[in-house]
């Protein structure tokens, strides 16, 4: 298999982890809004942005971003844009770690302390992040090996439910003529934004290629009105809104016969726990490489300066994260909306700075 | 460096004390709630307690029920900790009984409080308890191995599959009670003395209180008109013979058809299989014969439906979602509700009833 199946990983993990909070509920928020439309423009604007990045960095084959950057700009420059960038991924995994404490103490263990929970977590995903970047990539392939098939079995099972209310999704349908709205589409486009990773990941897939963007488009649209529609069909037009972890409580309302567990709460629960994680791991991974890459020297670091920069910048992101744990759940929305367009303007940054690059050594190189 | 880590790691992991989680034999599991309105305070809530038990060839059914009044449901739930002496445990309750006085007023209260809390799951079954919700979980049926397991299973259709009950998750009555153009029902429990119950009738509910009762009659016709391939038997009626057919397969669906004039008409469409299950006299059933049974028997169920959904629209009632569904077929968002508010009272039905009863059983 080739290296580009790693780029869908990368989209899928993002794809689907978008369920977990901000997402559905900024959709969810405009329903009787711009919501649908905002989707189809996010499907758009967001194949777009991933087509562009992949074949812009996909001319600096086995580079990372940092190495791309230098070939064009000035070292005063690139600093502050990598502390920029890190703090960006930095806060991308903070979320999804928050909010997965937060889901984990109403949902699953409510008697335990929130800091015990968190500390675990962190644990687990700093010693992971310190891997490489391609056992990374290889253990986020495994993981979503497994847990892919409970969470199309979660979906199926909530679609095939006599109980789903067909006519309230259809009702909704009949309110999509509306215009679409930069909040919902910036909350969409999350959904395609696992291909930012590849800024660190490039240096380990040298032959990445842009082929089949349709498939990014079908698929990260189906996952949106999934996403979207699924929640109305359990708690109606109206009753919707009035759910915190939309796609929880959906879970929590799904039934399974036949299985050793009643609930498809804790099938839930521990595929999204799992991906969660390895998210989080990728995201502070790269997030990492950014920050210790400013500390590069020209010869080769010895391991033990390596591993203290590694758990320096590791501990770093874990204190933020801590440190942002006094947030309650209408701050840490809002935090989280902020998140969404930060991420949404990075990404058009980094296209506009890749771009730059690459008319930069095509000018040298034709010069 | 490695060895003092693992050594650290080691330590640390004896200081942890299993996430604060609580033994099962300190814990008592809550199977189901009965809500009544209280002599003094608003409300009585009772729980009924099933006692954890070892070995499962020896079950001998233990359990155990508390009653505590309060002003507020929490409330009377914490004082109830200070009557057993186990930790109360909420993850496998089962189901919610609201006494019947409780919700001839309001139960939104309840169902926000059995929503808002994260250890009572939303696939929990609401249901209405006669004449009180504590006298349904006192009844304890000699079939019944583990506490509240015979509500469960009746309820859930895993057990028995009546075509009189109707079962209504947390979650779906919550999204019925808030959709536009769609009104939530509820089953009721009756309890008939301390080892039986009987659960024949739903009740229509408008906002939030009940309105009307259907008789198991209705509640059945409710039911064949609401899901697929309910089993049960009906009537058919020729010359002076009664038969009755069992249904093999049935599905029923419906389209409200508003032409610019006259009146808004839903048409419902009922399909039904079915086998004979009884004859009243002798005859040997023919093919003209079973074609008769056919037809009397789609007769009959038309013009009981017709009734059924003409006594419903008298109530202003909407528990088919057809507010929704008119909503669904048109885009003029802002005034579909008030346009099918003006329809409503004209509404008029037509049911069409193809029942075709195919075989006359093992004898002719």
């Amino acid at each position: 298999m080739n290296q580009n199946r790693y780029l869908y990983w990368m989209f899928l993990m993002n794809s689907l982890l978008n369920i977990l909070n901000f997402v559905p509920r900024e959709l969810l928020d405009a329903r009787f809004k711009g919501a649908q439309t905002s989707i189809l423009v996010a499907t758009v604007l967001g194949t777009v942005f991933l087509s562009v990045f992949t074949l812009l960095i996909a001319k600096f084959p086995g580079k990372g971003i940092q190495d791309i950057l230098e070939t064009a700009l000035p070292k005063g420059v690139i600093i502050p844009l990598m502390i920029m960038f890190s703090s960006l991924w930095c806060v991308a995994g903070l979320i999804t770690i928050l909010s997965f404490v937060d889901i984990t103490l109403r949902f699953v263990s409510p008697d335990t302390g929130p800091h015990l929970v968190i500390l675990s977590f962190l644990v687990l995903v700093c010693f992971c992040a310190r891997m490489d970047s391609l056992s990374v990539l290889y253990g986020m392939e495994m993981m979503l090996a497994i847990i892919l098939p409970l969470i199309v079995y979660a979906i199926v099972k909530a679609l095939v439910n006599p109980d789903f209310s067909w006519d309230s999704v259809l009702q909704i349908v009949t309110y999509s003529a509306h215009a679409p709205d930069w909040k919902s589409i910036a909350a969409a486009t999350f959904s395609f934004s696992g291909y930012f990773n590849m800024v660190v990941f490039n240096r380990v897939l040298p032959k990445i290629k842009m082929k089949h963007s349709w498939i990014f488009a079908v698929n990260g649209l189906a996952v949106l009105l999934l996403t979207f529609y699924v929640p109305i069909g359990y708690f109606g037009t109206i009753g919707v809104e009035r759910h915190v972890y939309t796609w929880f409580s959906t879970a929590d309302s799904i039934r399974i016969n036949t299985f050793i567990v009643e609930r498809m709460l804790f099938v839930f629960y521990f595929a999204y726990l799992t991906l969660s994680l390895v998210s989080v791991t990728v995201h502070w991974h790269v997030g990492k490489e950014l920050l210790t890459g400013l500390f590069r020297s020209r010869k080769q670091a010895k391991a033990r300066t390596k591993l203290w920069r590694d758990l320096s910048a590791l501990a770093l992101f874990s204190g933020i994260t801590i440190a942002f744990m006094g947030l309650d759940q209408y701050q840490l929305n809002q935090f989280g909306v902020v998140f969404l367009y930060a991420r949404w303007a990075g990404e058009l940054f980094m296209i506009m700075l890749l771009f730059y690059c690459y008319a930069v050594a095509y000018r040298r190189r034709n010069a | 460096m490695r060895k003092l880590l693992l050594y650290a790691g080691i330590v640390l992991l004896c200081l942890t004390t299993g996430c604060e989680y609580k033994d099962i034999d300190r814990r008592i599991f809550v199977v189901a709630i009965g809500i009544d309105p209280g002599e003094e305070k608003a409300f009585k809530v009772s729980l009924k307690l099933a006692v954890p038990q070892g070995e499962v060839t020896k079950i001998d059914e233990k359990m155990l029920i508390v009653t505590e009044e309060s002003d507020s449901i929490s409330e009377a739930l914490r004082l109830m900790k200070s009557k057993v002496e186990k930790e109360l445990d909420y993850v496998h309750c089962k189901s919610i009984v609201i006494g019947e006085e409780l919700a001839v007023g309001d139960i939104r209260h309840i169902l926000d409080w059995a929503v808002r809390r994260r250890d009572i799951q939303l696939i929990l079954n609401f249901a209405i308890g006669r004449p009180a919700g504590l006298d349904v979980l006192k009844v304890k049926p000699p079939s019944e191995r583990i506490p509240s397991n015979s509500l469960i299973m009746a309820m859930s259709g895993e057990g028995t599959e009546s075509p009189f009950i109707a079962s209504v998750y947390s979650y779906k009555l919550m999204r019925d009670m808030y959709e536009q153009g769609k009104d939530p029902i509820l089953p009721i429990i009756e309890a008939e003395g301390e080892t039986r119950f009987q659960i024949d009738k739903i009740a229509l509910l408008d906002e939030h209180k009940i309105q009307l009762v259907l008789n198991p009659e209705e509640t059945r016709l409710f039911n064949l008109l609401t899901r697929p391939n309910l089993k049960t038997n009906f009537p058919a009626k020729v010359d002076e013979s009664e038969f009755q057919y069992y249904t093999e397969s049935s599905t029923s669906n419906y389209k409200i058809t508003t032409a610019s004039t006259g009146a808004p008409v839903i048409r419902y469409k009922i399909k039904i299989k079915g086998i004979v299950e009884e004859n009243s006299t002798q005859e040997l059933i023919t093919h003209p014969l079973l074609e008769k049974i056919s037809e009397a028997g789609g007769e009959e169920l038309k013009q009981s439906v017709e009734a059924l959904l003409e006594k419903i629209k008298d109530k202003r009632l909407d528990p088919f979602g057809w507010g929704l569904r008119y909503g669904t077929r048109h885009w003029n968002n802002e005034t579909e509700a008030r346009d099918w508010e003006a329809l409503y009272p004209d509404l008029k039905f037509e049911v069409t009833a193809a029942v075709r009863v195919k075989y006359s059983g093992l004898i002719k």
